[in-house]
């Protein structure tokens, strides 16, 4: 009975979430179906939580449940109805050795982190500041009643972090009838599904083919940190999370600057949206993808100028995340919610301050990046990557896929200027999956990068 | 041989291969569960890392410290019979991450109820000052202790005995929260 409601609301959720990338993806008939199911349970879990954050002022218990369910069913058909699939039964069995070669090794990665999730526990936030609130949530009828933002009893769960994550795990224990630790980390776990979907969506995009299609997958068993540790995919931190929806939103940049398809664009706009809607440090991330969204606008001005309509889908994509996030800083500042933070103000007199950290913070970083306990090969592989393509590949793709992972790191780095307790580790994890990705783009073949040029 | 005949070779085959199968499954059920073991044991050497399974998997586990069977059921039937508008004082002898995370999971398990924090800070010879870390809001009346390793006062009429670590007792009479401190 669990696994049945489990199913229910885990495809309630997904349903949601497809009609939301059907009504976004216009003229995009025919996806591959691992990134219609990341893109699915991305917006889903966004568009439930939302919804259960707003609906919930108004109602409760059963009645939210039933009207959450019946808004995502109505997205889902709507988007449907807008844009039906093209998807044929024969596509889903791989055409080629590599490609079923590619499904086993998915299908093993995903069988294992499943199994890790269920032998360990939920990390200490992942408890402490994510489950709790999902469970306080369910006992008060999926809710968190406004009193609880401002209970300094309660301050250790910190209670201005953004809801998507314990919301999402609220959805099902209002599904299950009850909070149960052991299948909230099924959430975790269809991150992790999400994150292998999108890096096989990323491939397929960017014609990544054959034995290269192995590179990113594989390289993601090579980082213990993306497996076991604080912020992990097995901890139910937020971690890996906004390093799923980091990648999917950065897999969308590149395509807009590619194509200058403008489905890919507001895709990108609201996944970075969504990103501040799961972690503050999503707002981070947001400022990184405004500024690459930027840099094409930049470009492409001249071309541009006479269409205000282009502008106008820039404008409204980018500033989706900045109303997320004063959205979110509003609410709590209203419910007077304790802000706990050690950071000094952030302003120029405080950075040079505090310049003489250069050279520690410089030292800490590339030790950290290094650190095989943590990331194997990763940051190396990536730099060498990037070297790579900076060499071979066009300039417009070669510079976009360079300042998705550096610009993440300065701006993670330079909190050290204000903030000496800032999870480095933890906060890398966000841009690990764009690092695989990039490693993987770099495998592919230079006749198969002039054939997807052409 | 006809594509009829194909078909059913292979259906042949496919029942002998799942037959075969099941058949090894079974079998190695025991082994399966001995490597599965061997493996928890690499992926969650710690014990605080390992998954106590089911509904409190993660709190059973962190509250191992109190060395009582299912330790959230217990927390959660103690509190149960409390009233929700009561607030609470949980009482520790010093400030330990070990300590820190057993207040805090017992604080979630206490949901509605407000739990404060007080340190006592016992044995530290560098500071003697309990530190109260959390404090329920003016309106909510502390009227239940949870002592962590530490003694109730002697004179404590009704005392619930969660575990040999862990003591439910009421608030007999108002005083300063610092004075629970004297051991």
């Amino acid at each position: 009975m669990d696994f049945l409601l489990l199913t229910l609301a885990l495809s309630v959720q997904m349903l949601a979430g497809f009609g939301l990338n059907r009504l976004l993806a216009r003229n995009q008939p025919s996806a591959a179906l691992p990134e219609l199911f990341a893109l699915s349970f991305l917006l889903g879990a966004t568009l439930v939580s939302l919804l259960l954050f707003l609906a919930g002022f108004f109602v409760s218990g059963e009645a939210l449940r039933w009207f959450v369910t019946a808004v995502c069913l109505a997205v889902g058909w709507i988007g449907w109805r807008r844009q039906k699939l093209q998807i044929r039964l024969r596509d889903l069995w791989p055409p080629n050795l590599a490609e079923r070669v590619l499904l086993g090794v998915n299908l093993a990665q995903i069988a294992a982190v499943g199994w890790l999730c269920s032998v360990r526990v939920l990390g200490w936030d992942g408890l402490l500041n994510y489950e709790v609130k999902a469970r306080w949530a369910f006992l008060n009828g999926g809710v968190l009643p406004l009193p609880y933002f401002s209970d300094p009893t309660r301050d250790w769960s910190h209670q201005d972090y953004p809801l998507l994550l314990p919301l999402a795990e609220s959805w099902i224990y209002l599904w299950l009838g009850r909070a149960d630790q052991q299948l909230a980390k099924t959430v975790s776990w269809m991150f992790f599904v999400s994150a292998v979907c999108l890096l096989h969506a990323a491939n397929r995009r960017f014609a990544v083919k054959g034995w290269q299609m192995l590179v990113s997958p594989l390289m993601v068993f090579t980082v213990p940190l993306m497996l076991i540790g604080d912020g992990s995919a097995s901890t139910g931190y937020a971690d890996f999370p906004m390093a799923v929806f980091y990648l999917a939103t950065i897999i969308f940049v590149i395509e807009f600057w590619r194509n200058e398809d403008f489905a890919a664009l507001r895709l990108a706009g609201l996944l970075a949206a969504a990103g501040c809607w799961l972690k503050q440090d999503g707002f981070i991330l947001w400022f990184c993808v405004a500024i690459l969204l930027c840099l094409k606008a930049l470009v492409e001005a001249r071309s541009w100028k006479a269409d205000w309509r282009k502008w106008l889908q820039l404008a409204t994509a980018v500033s989706l995340g900045l109303m997320v996030f004063v959205g979110w800083r509003w609410f709590i500042a209203f419910v007077g919610a304790s802000v706990r933070t050690e950071m000094q103000p952030v302003e120029l007199v405080t950075l040079v301050a505090n310049a003489w950290l250069l050279p520690i913070i410089v030292k800490g970083v590339i030790l950290e990046l290094l650190n095989p306990r943590h990331w194997g090969v990763l940051w190396l592989l990536t730099f060498l990557s990037i070297g790579w393509m900076f060499w071979r590949r066009r300039a417009s793709e070669r510079v976009v896929m360079a300042l998705a992972v550096v610009l993440p790191i300065l701006a993670y780095a330079s909190l050290h200027f204000f903030f000496h307790g800032s999870p480095l580790t933890r906060l890398l994890i966000q841009v690990s999956l764009v690092a695989v990705m990039i490693v993987g783009m770099a495998f592919q073949p230079l006749k198969k990068i002039n054939s997807s040029r052409a | 041989m006809t594509i009829d005949e194909v078909k059913k070779r292979w259906l042949k085959v496919a029942a002998v291969g799942v037959l075969a199968a099941c058949c090894c499954l079974f079998s190695a059920c025991e082994s399966l569960s001995k490597a599965n073991q061997r493996l928890t044991d690499v992926a969650a050497k710690q014990p605080l890392a390992r998954s106590a399974g089911g509904q409190y998997a993660t709190t059973d586990t962190y509250l191992r410290s109190l060395e009582i069977p299912k330790p959230s059921e217990r927390v959660l039937s103690a509190v149960a019979q409390l009233p929700e508008n009561d607030a609470m004082m949980f009482v520790a002898p010093s400030r330990t991450s070990e300590i820190e995370l057993t207040y805090r999971v017992i604080a979630s398990l206490s949901w509605p109820r407000e739990v404060g924090a007080l340190h006592c800070r016992l044995g530290d010879a560098n500071n003697l000052q309990p530190e109260l870390l959390f404090q329920p809001r003016k309106e909510k009346q502390i009227r239940w202790l949870f002592f962590y390793r530490t003694s109730p006062p002697a004179a404590s009429k009704s005392v619930t005995e969660i575990g040999p670590h862990l003591k439910l007792v009421p608030v007999e009479e108002a005083k300063e929260w610092t004075s629970y401190c004297s051991p």
